[in-house]
């Protein structure tokens, strides 16, 4: 699943220092460049790794060839993995289907749902915050006659449960809500969604890609019945994931949209990725042995790195609520200063950013103009998502390297340079305005 | 999508950073592009009024790297140059020394605005009407003169009435010798 925002390109020349320095070699252990953009993608865990090696040359068989050894192997170790997602998430080892990955799950949950209750309604229900994943899906679907709305946020960016309950008709029959945004880390009320959308006889799905080994997640206690996982936001390989279909207390069915041989209860055909797949159980069962301890570290270096940045600079913000929040999730925005230039800056550190500069469409984040960000503040921002191989000397070094280049980039910027003789930047009129 | 080794130079090391005194004549200030679009230029250029030549430039820009790199490179390339030999700046020969991709030529199109826009600032100030040394004389002529004309006339009447200034006196009266004090051209 991929995002909108881009990393810088890593090789020899991220070594160039920025002018007046020296070239740097932290002590401290740091390996540069550091890598501290864990909600675009994680490193694999090593012990990950390692239970998928026997699948590709000894285990290797077709977890569907049910008639020899090889392939019962290959079951074996796709059944494991499946006990595993499904632990996680308080689920059964029946409502566990693997797919590619999230982008393929989001797709699966909204199309299928969609299909399988079409005489029951055609409304479906999301927010403007959602990923592509859901947000292009939904387009699509309009294309199909049906109806979608796409709820605000508030400037928290968290969803308002009045309005969502207004939202809701009688020809609804999905809401899709993400559990966390990749954006901005910020956690929705899952559990209170969940309720509402019970009481009204309404599917609730969840794309739990960032949240699922982060946070707690239940898929009974928050009322969840469809939800998407990624194995590669995790810690796991690229290219697998999961999606969880209830089948108790409703039972929830969908439509396939991958036809050819009625694979995963027929909700998903074709030759499971069967080294992905243990990869991904592997994962599972990391994150629920160490996720209580590692939040807590994620969120202790993630305050960190926001005292050390906000305590030296002025004229930086964050976006999105601090309290509803991923623990290793940092998004600021640092006025005056556009986000690619530091990232350019900062070239030994990878972190994205939500200026327009570094999308494809030249377009600023979206989710940060539905906070009601302006667009000036969205060139402005830079995503830091923290994970479990960053070290607090890391995030230490990443300060600093922020600090000194918005130092610098304010030098250079005009708009600073007027923000500081008192100029009200909001009352000028700018020749570039037109579009 | 990689940076080329000259964008990254000029970022690295920016030439002519800094700002000069947009109040005075020989100033020329262009300011283009907007916060919202995450790019904003401002380029000065500082020109001799007598050969019309750029002889210094300076840039601030809020923008990308190859925003940073456009504008920098647009003040090296002015200077020594007249404004007219400026204007013929394109920026499709930015986007060709910075090895720009095909989605950072804006950039190159603001920094080519931003000279234009300085030029035409600059250009504007030396039109602007210079303060002219007038006199009203009434009876001589009841028009405008020159020093020239009260040097060689109305002076001799040693009148105060007909004393130019360069814009700024103000009144209507008339004395005994029929000369009036009227409204100076600023």
């Amino acid at each position: 699943m991929s995002t909108d925002v881009k990393t810088i390109p890593q090789g020899t020349e991220a070594r160039e220092s920025a002018p007046g320095q020296e070239k740097r070699t932290p002590g401290n252990g740091i390996k540069l460049p550091v890598y501290m953009d864990n909600h675009a993608t994680t490193p694999m865990d090593p012990r990950v790794l390692e239970e998928m090696l026997p699948y590709f040359m000894e285990k290797f068989g077709n977890a569907a060839s049910r008639n020899h050894s090889f392939g019962w192997a290959g079951e074996e170790g796709v059944e494991k993995a499946r006990e595993r997602v499904a632990k996680l998430i308080g689920a059964t080892t029946k409502e566990i289907i693997f797919t590619s990955g999230a982008t393929e799950s989001d797709n699966l949950a909204i199309k299928g749902v969609a299909e399988m209750y079409k005489e029951k309604g055609n409304h479906i229900i999301t927010a403007v915050t959602e990923h592509k994943a859901v947000l292009d899906t939904c387009k699509r679907l309009e294309k199909y006659g049906y109806r979608v709305t796409y709820m605000a946020v508030q400037k928290d960016g968290l969803i308002d449960l009045e309005e969502l309950k207004r939202a809701i008709d009688d020809k609804t029959i999905l809401v899709t809500i993400m559990a966390a945004n990749n954006e901005i880390g910020v956690v929705q009320p899952l559990a209170e969604i969940g309720k509402l959308c019970h009481e009204r006889g309404v599917i609730f799905h969840t794309d739990a890609t960032q949240a699922v080994g982060k946070i707690p997640i239940d898929v009974n206690k928050m009322n969840i019945d469809v939800m998407s996982i990624s194995a590669h936001k995790m810690y796991g390989p690229k290219g697998v994931g999961a999606l969880y279909v209830r089948r108790k207390n409703p039972r929830v069915q969908i439509s396939a949209i991958i036809d050819g041989g009625g694979h995963e209860r027929g909700m998903r055909s074709g030759t499971l990725n069967v080294p992905g797949i243990v990869g991904l159980g592997k994962a599972c069962a990391l994150c629920m042995e160490e996720m209580a301890k590692e939040s807590c570290r994620m969120a202790g270096l993630r305050n960190r790195l926001r005292e050390n940045i906000m305590g030296r600079l002025d004229e930086v913000y964050i976006n999105g609520s601090m309290e509803h929040r991923l623990p290793g999730n940092l998004n600021i925005s640092f006025a005056y200063v556009e986000g690619e230039s530091l990232l350019m800056g900062i070239n030994d550190v990878a972190v994205s950013s939500g200026s327009a500069c570094t999308s494809a469409t030249l377009e600023p984040s979206y989710v940060l103009k539905a906070l009601g960000t302006g667009d000036d503040l969205a060139h402005s921002s830079i995503r830091f998502g923290i994970g479990r191989f960053n070290s607090e000397a890391e995030v230490d070094y990443v300060a600093d390297r922020v600090v000194e280049t918005v130092e610098r980039l304010r030098e250079l910027s005009p708009l600073y340079e007027m923000a500081k003789e008192g100029v009200d930047l909001k009352s000028v009129k700018w020749a570039g305005e037109a579009h | 999508m990689s940076y080329s080794d000259k964008v990254l130079d000029h970022y690295s090391n920016p030439r002519n950073v800094g700002s000069m005194d947009k109040n005075s004549s020989e100033v020329g200030t262009g300011l283009v592009g907007a916060p919202e679009c995450g790019d904003v230029m401002k380029l000065q250029i500082k020109v001799n009024p007598q050969t019309n030549v750029i002889e210094d430039a300076k840039f601030k820009t809020f923008g990308c790297g190859s925003a940073i790199a456009s504008s920098s490179l647009a003040t090296e390339w002015v200077k020594g140059k007249t404004v007219d030999e400026a204007l013929q700046i394109k920026n499709t020969e930015i986007v060709k020394e910075l090895a720009l991709p095909p989605v950072k030529i804006h950039c190159s199109v603001l920094a080519e605005d931003a000279i234009r826009a300085a030029i035409h600032d600059w250009k504007k100030k030396q039109e602007a009407p210079k303060p002219v040394d007038v006199v009203v004389c009434w009876p001589c002529t009841g028009r405008r003169q020159t020093w020239a004309h009260y040097d060689s006339c109305c002076r001799r009447n040693e009148d105060r009435a007909c004393e130019g200034r360069s814009g700024h006196r103000e009144g209507v009266g008339q004395d005994s010798d029929g000369h009036r004090q009227g409204r100076y051209l600023a």
